[in-house]
Order: structure tokens, then C-alpha cells, then sequence
């Protein structure tokens, strides 16, 4: 879905005195297309503040309302997939009204009091909190991964101490459970997941929008907690050059670079490159093992806008090409000191294509078709101690989809056919694990708005899956808004998955464990010998307010989230400290999380934002019976200021960012049949985490950043067990709740044309 | 503390918070003053377009005692709500330095010229 924004308000236009005395107000709505024609607007709600009294514009865009006593002055203005605008009028008046269609103007935006840069919108029937590049300009953000660093929805951790892959958790869960998607196609899935996060550039990042719950069924079954959706910069984006450059302590050098030009009116281009090097060996532990991997990567892409707005046909074609090389384990000087040596080579290729085609019906607005095509070949390899694991996916996604409206646009709708092809073939130690996923689909959602106050989308997909069968996936969601500041939401729905539980837990294999996949004598015929798909409900509440305090506004949310599995694979450590068994659930499995969030501007320019996360996830393991998650922390805390000294960003001003984060105590599996140099307490410790930056804008085109992560060097001790020993049967560095490097500055620039 | 007792502390605090927070709900709607002792002043200050109201706007914003700005492209007024030690002459003076002329303050010529062609309003720019 595109994102259109109304960035122009209103021109007001006083008619002679004649007409100052009828107690209607009329005029006329408009939408400013890119090229900066105009065209009237029909089915625009227009409706008055107070009483919600309301109108509609007609095809020329002209609107006539009535003005009683009870209507206020305040007359608003709505039009799905555009900001409400609301205007002051005076009954009589002529009004002519602008919504301009944007693609993302960065800074731009013209309003008197200032934008947060995280949003949590009102309209949207999902809870959906956008993060928009401001925010992403407070902390570091070299790609993907790192861009949660000032977010408290979404958390970011290591999975081992070698191998440098990261997983997320949304809602208690890791994010193999919520779709991560980029411009609303396939993203981070499949074998991509230990390492896909890193392969999107911060700089090409141009808003990131995470919506907690079920999601819509438009993009698929595979949204169980919730959806994060990357939008890249585009070809029709406000800025024409974007350089940035990326040096840490750790010797990590990044260059980034976006351009884009217009071919002709109709198509627009861009070109993204981005390349990392990480060249020197750290190891500040002295346990022997690096403390990150080395290596470098390159990805780069390009992309394509067409758009004629006479005919109403409008295409994107985006082709990115990510090469990712690394190397860890024992640094070279290291390797003397031990039995023989611990090498990690990991390879990863990767081709993406996607493409989206779509038609407008000129006449009407509110109906359209759209599809969405993508193509992705993935090849990985990772040589991890002894270990060998190979993997190719093969990818193809269809989405055809047709939107329109029953009877008015208060009863709209959209549905449509999906078909989705996944070849995996794996092999991990000599055994081989292949299969195909074909899965034909059709979807169906309902979207009910009675008023501005309600709105209802009741969707459901079917999907026949060729080994798992049909796949049947209700989702519901209502909003409620008692007034212009405060919104109720309810989610609920079902998400499914297949578990690929080689990749998933691709960083358990920098240890002595021995891997047990399902049951080998299965006779399912189902991959990995004979796990089932991954099945979850998920159901949500959350309440948004937002307020306004000596003219600076400020906003609370709270949200609870219940997910509830019935089939999942589960990943037991606790067994023994020598082994790792994927297995079917056979009991329970759930997760509870209750958040609160509090934003406001506190004294004019400083930015606050305070959030508080609760979290009890639970897995019933086969032989030890209910248990905590593994480092799965139980409570969460979040603060971050941002001070910026000039609101008038046309000129030089500085921009600071502190953040404070506390991390709780998480389960650490069971090493208590270890001899007692290698066990570990049963809990982590809860922690500190601290970052600051602080960034020199000089004038619109250029700035420089510095920024310290981890200010307060905390490391969690000991990292890798039996690290001196890795053949012996107690090496295991996947037992990570903590940061491995500690403090570590970094600075960088980024020089814009706009 | 067993997970049913997390659960009910937990509803009753989200309940408390409804509660906290649909009380005030009539008595911000966003648009009255939030103090008493603020002063709303304005200040004619020449422009043409958005690029000017947010230029005008957000410097306005930026000098000391200033709550809020807004600018009407098509009266040229400049409307300030702030509270006892906003200075009408200190703003004139920021703007001037933005390059926009005001009834109180002559535009820094080399900041005029410094402004975006479709925003020098003596030069012949129409308002769009």
C-alpha cells in the first residue's frame, strides 16, 4: 500500500459579504497529484468536529454542509490512505481543500507544532507504530538488526557468541513468529533468518512500520505476533543524493549511497549500494575466540517507478543483490594455545527481485487492482567447527489483488489469490534435508466504517498447502476512537508457519551439543523428520491516547497481547548440555506481554519517551514439564531523551540522544550435569544498557555523527563455555543473554541533495 | 507470584489507565489554551508559500517563551501563543535572520538572498 500523506492544509478563500450570511459551508476537495496537477476528489467524509455531523464530496470534488448550533467550528476532512485535515471555518465560507499526494518528505512536513518521530497512527485499525527516519538518525543504525535501538516494541539479540547471527523478539517470541516484510512482500523468511536482518542498509531504510497482533490476511498466513514492514527510499523520494559513511571502534567501516533519477515523467529510477568491511580480529575477552566475526558485505539494488496518471497504471520493479562473506572462531594468533583449531567460514548469496503492478480506476478511487511478484534465490554456507551446513532457497510469490467497495465506501473490501513456491535444500552434516512448499490461496477482508469513530476488518484466507494441507486463517480486528485523542483496538486471528529448524538455530552449532531434528523413524513424510507446521492464535487489546500539555503533545499507549500455540516446534536445550532436540509440542505453549509507553515532549525540543515491558512466554517441554522461554527476559524497561536545538532545520543545529535500557533476568537452560567450572546459575542477571549520540547538522546537505554504544561497558561473563577446549563435550557458546564487545564509539556522516 | 495474580494486577492497571485517561477526554481536544497566564500576540511577516510557514514557523518556535506558531500564507500573519518573556521585537529579529521581512524588522538581505526563488517575496514570487 502506498503511503500518502496530506502535507498541504488548507486554503481559505473569503467570498463576498452576500454569501457570509447563509449558514452553510461549501467548497470544494482536491488532490494534488506528484507532477502538481489538480483533481477533484470524490467520496472525501466531511464532517464536522463536534457533532460528527457529515457529508461526502461529489466527482468534482464539491461538498455542502450544514452548520447548526451544535456543529463547532472545526470541519474535518478524511479520505482513506490520507491524513485527516481539519479546518477552522466560518459558516458561509468557501473552502478549498488540498490533500497532496507525498512520497515521503523527509523534514517537509508542514505543520506549526512538531512530528514525533515515532508515530503510533490513529486511523489504522492495526495498532501500528511507524518509525520514521528521524528516529532511525538517533542511534547508530547501520542496517536492519540495529534499527530497534530506540524502539521498546522490538528487541534485538545474539544467538551465540561466534557466529554473528541475531534474532528479534516481538511480543515474547522470536521473529521467525512475525512477518518481516519489505514494502509489504516477502522479507526476512526462510533460511534468510539468521542473517536477513543484516542484509537491509540503515541508509536505505526510509520508514519501518511494526504492527503488533495478527495483521491483515493480505500478505499471508505467516504473521503470528505481529508484522514488521521496511520501506526502502524510492525512486519518487524527496532527497536526489544520500552518501553516508560508518566507522566504529571495532574497525567497522560502512559506505552507503542512494541516488535516483528521473528517466522521464512517467519513470523514475534508483540505485542503493551499500559495502561493509570488517577487518580486524577482537578479541577483548581473551577467551581465544573473536568476539565478532570479520569479513565484509555487499549488497546493492536497483529500482524502478512507473507511473502515468492518465491511464492509471502504476509498476515497481526492485532487484537487490547481497553477497556476505564472514569468518570467526579462534583468532589467528589464538589458534597456538588450543588442541586444534575452531574455524567459522559462513558464506551467503543472495538475489532478490519484486515487483508490483497496479491499476486505478480513474473514475473511482476507491477501486483498484493490484499484484505483487517476487523472486528470491538464497544460497548459504556455514562451515561452523566441525560442523557443515549448505542450504539453497528457491522463492516465488504471487499476489493478485482486487479492492472495491460495497454499495458506498463505508462497506469496502478487498480479496484475492496468492500463490506462494518454496524449494528448500539443506544439508547439515551430510544429511540432507529437502523439500517444496507449494501453496495455492484466496483471501477475503471486509472492511466496515460506519463513521470515523469505528471501523471493523473482518478478514480470512484459505491456503491448500501441499503437504500440510488446508490452511484456514481467520484475523479480527475492530477499532474504536471515543474522540479525536483516543483509540481502542482488539486484534485477534490465527498465523501459521513451517519451522526450518536448521536456520532457525543456525548459532546452536557453535557448540558440542549433538542435534536431534523430530523423530527419525517418523513415517509422516513431513520435513525434518516430521515436524508439523508452527500454529498460533493471537489476541491483543491496546488503548492510545494521546494529549496535549502546554501545546506540546505527548502520547500513552498500552497494549496486552496473548499468543497461544497449538502446534510449534520447540527447541530444547534443557535436556542435557550435550544435546539439542527439535521436537513437536505436545503440551502447552504461550506468551503474555503487556506494555506501556509514555511520549512527550517534555520542555520544548526535548523529546521523552519511557516504555515498560512485561513478558512470561512458557514452552511444556517433553521430559521437564512447563517451563520459562529460554532467554526470554521477564520485564523490560526503556527510556530515551532526544534534545534537538533548533526546530528550524534549515539551518546548522545539533541533535542528542540518550537511551537507557534495562533488561531483566532470562532463563539459562540447564547446565547443571556439567562438572561445576562450566555451569551456569539458572537466571542471568537483569542489566543496564546505555547509548548516546550526538549529531552536528551543518546545514540541509550535510552532518557528522558520534555516538558510544553501551557506555556503561557491561558484558556478560563468562561468554563461551569451555572456550579453551572446543572439541571437549562442555564447549557451548550459544548461552547468550548479554553483550559480548562492550563499549564501542562510532562516528559517521551523511551528506543529502535534496 | 503465580502467573493468574500477574494477570489480575495487570488487568486492573490497564483498567486504572482507561480509567485515567478517559476522564480528561472533553477537556482536551488540543485546541484551547493549556495556561492561563499565556499571551497570544501577532506579527505581520511577509511570505508566499508552505516552504515559507514552515521556515517562519519553526524559527518563531525557536526563540525563548514561544509555545506555539502558526502562519496564514494568505494574510501574512503570524500568530504566537507563549507565555510572559515571548518578545514580538525577538522574533521580528530571528525571522529577520531567516530572511523574512516583518512589520517589526527589515529582512537580512544576505539571508534573502540565501532563500529559495519561489520563496523571495519581493522578488516578484506569487503566492502558491
Amino acid at each position: 500500500m502506498r503511503q500518502i500523506w496530506i502535507v498541504l492544509a488548507a486554503l481559505l478563500i473569503y467570498m463576498d459579504s452576500a454569501t457570509s450570511q447563509s449558514i452553510s459551508v461549501k467548497g470544494v476537495v482536491m488532490e494534488q497529484k506528484v507532477d502538481g496537477s489538480l483533481r477533484p476528489m470524490e467520496f472525501v467524509n466531511v464532517f464536522w468536529m463536534k457533532s460528527t455531523r457529515n457529508t461526502m464530496t461529489d466527482s468534482t470534488g464539491y461538498f455542502f454542509i450544514a452548520h447548526g448550533p451544535d456543529d463547532g467550528d472545526h470541519l474535518i476532512f478524511r479520505f482513506l490512505g490520507y491524513d485527516p485535515d481539519t479546518v477552522k471555518v466560518k459558516p458561509g465560507q468557501y473552502i478549498s481543500v488540498v490533500f497532496k499526494e507525498q512520497s515521503s518528505q523527509l523534514g517537509e512536513v508542514v505543520v506549526a507544532h512538531r512530528k514525533r518521530a515515532t508515530e503510533i497512527s490513529f486511523l489504522n485499525p492495526l495498532q501500528v507504530q511507524n518509525i520514521s527516519s528521524d528516529e532511525l538518525f538517533k542511534a547508530a543504525c547501520c542496517n536492519l538488526s540495529e534499527s530497534f535501538t530506540t524502539n521498546a516494541t522490538v528487541d534485538v539479540s545474539f544467538t551465540d557468541a561466534i557466529t554473528g547471527a541475531k534474532e528479534i523478539q516481538m511480543l515474547g517470541l522470536s521473529g521467525k513468529y512475525s512477518l518481516i516484510s519489505q514494502e509489504q512482500m516477502p522479507g526476512v523468511r526462510g533460511i534468510a533468518i539468521p542473517y536477513g536482518m543484516l542484509y537491509t542498509p540503515g541508509p536505505w531504510i526510509e520508514s519501518i512500520q511494526i504492527s503488533k497482533g495478527s495483521g491483515s490476511v493480505l500478505q499471508g498466513y505467516e504473521s503470528m505476533t505481529g508484522q514488521i514492514n521496511v520501506e526502502l527510499k524510492k525512486p519518487i523520494s524527496d532527497e536526489k543524493l544520500h552518501i553516508n559513511g560508518f566507522f566504529s571502534e571495532a574497525y567497522r567501516s560502512e559506505l552507503n549511497v542512494f541516488t535516483r533519477m528521473d528517466v522521464n515523467k512517467k519513470l523514475k529510477t534508483a540505485l542503493m549500494g551499500h559495502v561493509s568491511l570488517y577487518p580486524e580480529q577482537h578479541d577483548r575477552n581473551e577467551d581465544t575466540f573473536m568476539d565478532m566475526p570479520t569479513g565484509s558485505l555487499l549488497t546493492l539494488a536497483n529500482r524502478w517507478n512507473y507511473r502515468s496518471l492518465n491511464s492509471g497504471m502504476e509498476g515497481q520493479l526492485l532487484v537487490q543483490y547481497t553477497r556476505d562473506r564472514k569468518e570467526a572462531g579462534i583468532t589467528s594468533h589464538g589458534s597456538g594455545d588450543h588442541q586444534s583449531a575452531y574455524n567459522v567460514g559462513i558464506d551467503g548469496d543472495r538475489i532478490q527481485a519484486n515487483a508490483k503492478v497496479g491499476y486505478l480506476f480513474p473514475e473511482k478511487r476507491y477501486n483498484s487492482i493490484g499484484t505483487q511478484w517476487s523472486f528470491t534465490r538464497h544460497t548459504q554456507t556455514a562451515n561452523i567447527g566441525h560442523h557443515l551446513y549448505e542450504a539453497a532457497q528457491t522463492s516465488f510469490y504471487g499476489n493478485w489483488i482486487y479492492q472495491s467497495i460495497i454499495s458506498d465506501t463505508r462497506h469496502q473490501y478487498l480479496t484475492g489469490l496468492s500463490f506462494r513456491y518454496d524449494e528448500y535444500d539443506e544439508t547439515l552434516d551430510q544429511q540432507p534435508f529437502a523439500f517444496e512448499e507449494a501453496v495455492p490461496g484466496a483471501f477475503f477482508e471486509y472492511t466496515y466504517k460506519p463513521d470515523e469513530l469505528f471501523t471493523l476488518v473482518a478478514g480470512i484466507r484459505a491456503d491448500k498447502h501441499n503437504l500440510y494441507g488446508w490452511l484456514i486463517n481467520p484475523r479480527l480486528h475492530l477499532r474504536y476512537a471515543p474522540d479525536e485523542s483516543m483509540v481502542f483496538r482488539l486484534s485477534g486471528g490465527r498465523g501459521m508457519r513451517t519451522p526450518l529448524p536448521v536456520a532457525e538455530h543456525l548459532g546452536w552449532l557453535a557448540s558440542s551439543r549433538t542435534w536431534r531434528i523430530g523423530q527419525p523413524d517418523d513415517s509422516s513424510k513431513l520435513p525434518y523428520n516430521g515436524l508439523r507446521m508452527e500454529k498460533a492464535w493471537n489476541a491483543g487489546a491496546s488503548i492510545t491516547k494521546e494529549f496535549t500539555m502546554d501545546y506540546r503533545s505527548g502520547i500513552l499507549s498500552v497494549d496486552f497481547f496473548h499468543t497461544r500455540f497449538t502446534d510449534r516446534a520447540v527447541a530444547d536445550l534443557d535436556l542435557s548440555p550435550q544435546q539439542l532436540w527439535i521436537y513437536n509440542l505436545d503440551g502447552t505453549s504461550f506468551a503474555h506481554t503487556f506494555q506501556a509507553e509514555l511520549q512527550y515532549e517534555l520542555l520544548k525540543r526535548l523529546d521523552a519517551k519511557v516504555a515498560y515491558k512485561w513478558q512470561d512466554t512458557r514452552i511444556e517441554y517433553r521430559e521437564l514439564g512447563e517451563r520459562q522461554q529460554i532467554f526470554t527476559p521477564r520485564s523490560r524497561f526503556f527510556a530515551n531523551l532526544s534534545y534537538v536545538s533548533s526546530l528550524a532545520t534549515y539551518k546548522g543545529h545539533w541533535r542528542i540522544s540518550l537511551t537507557a535500557h534495562h533488561t531483566g533476568e532470562q532463563r539459562i537452560p540447564d547446565t547443571d550435569t556439567n562438572p561445576l567450572s562450566f555451569q551456569l546459575p539458572s537466571l542471568s542477571p537483569g542489566y543496564w544498557l546505555y547509548n548516546g549520540q550526538l549529531t552536528r547538522v551543518f546545514n540541509k546537505k550535510f552532518e557528522l555523527y558520534f555516538g558510544i554504544e553501551n557506555i556503561g561497558n557491561f558484558k556478560q561473563s563468562p561468554v563461551i563455555l569451555d572456550a579453551l577446549h572446543p572439541q571437549s563435550p562442555y564447549f557451548d557458546s550459544g548461552l547468550i543473554w548479554g553483550p559480548i564487545f562492550g563499549r564501542e564509539w562510532y562516528t559517521g556522516f551523511r551528506y543529502m541533495l535534496h | 507470584m503465580k502467573s493468574s495474580n500477574v494477570f489480575i494486577t495487570l488487568f486492573s492497571f490497564m483498567l486504572l489507565m482507561v480509567a485515567g485517561c478517559a476522564s480528561p477526554v472533553t477537556a482536551q481536544s488540543g485546541i484551547k489554551p493549556d495556561k492561563k497566564s499565556d499571551v497570544t500576540v501577532s506579527l505581520k511577516v511577509y511570505g508566499v508559500c508552505g516552504q515559507c510557514k514552515e521556515r517562519i514557523e519553526s524559527t518563531a518556535l525557536d526563540v525563548k517563551g514561544v509555545k506555539k506558531a502558526e502562519w496564514d500564507n494568505q494574510s501574512d500573519v503570524l500568530v504566537l501563543t507563549g507565555n510572559s518573556r515571548m518578545d514580538r521585537q525577538k522574533v521580528a529579529q530571528a525571522l529577520s535572520k531567516a530572511g523574512h521581512k516583518s512589520e517589526l524588522s527589515a529582512a537580512d538581505p544576505k539571508s534573502y538572498g540565501n532563500l529559495p526563488a519561489c520563496c523571495q517575496y519581493d522578488s516578484g514570487a506569487e503566492k502558491h
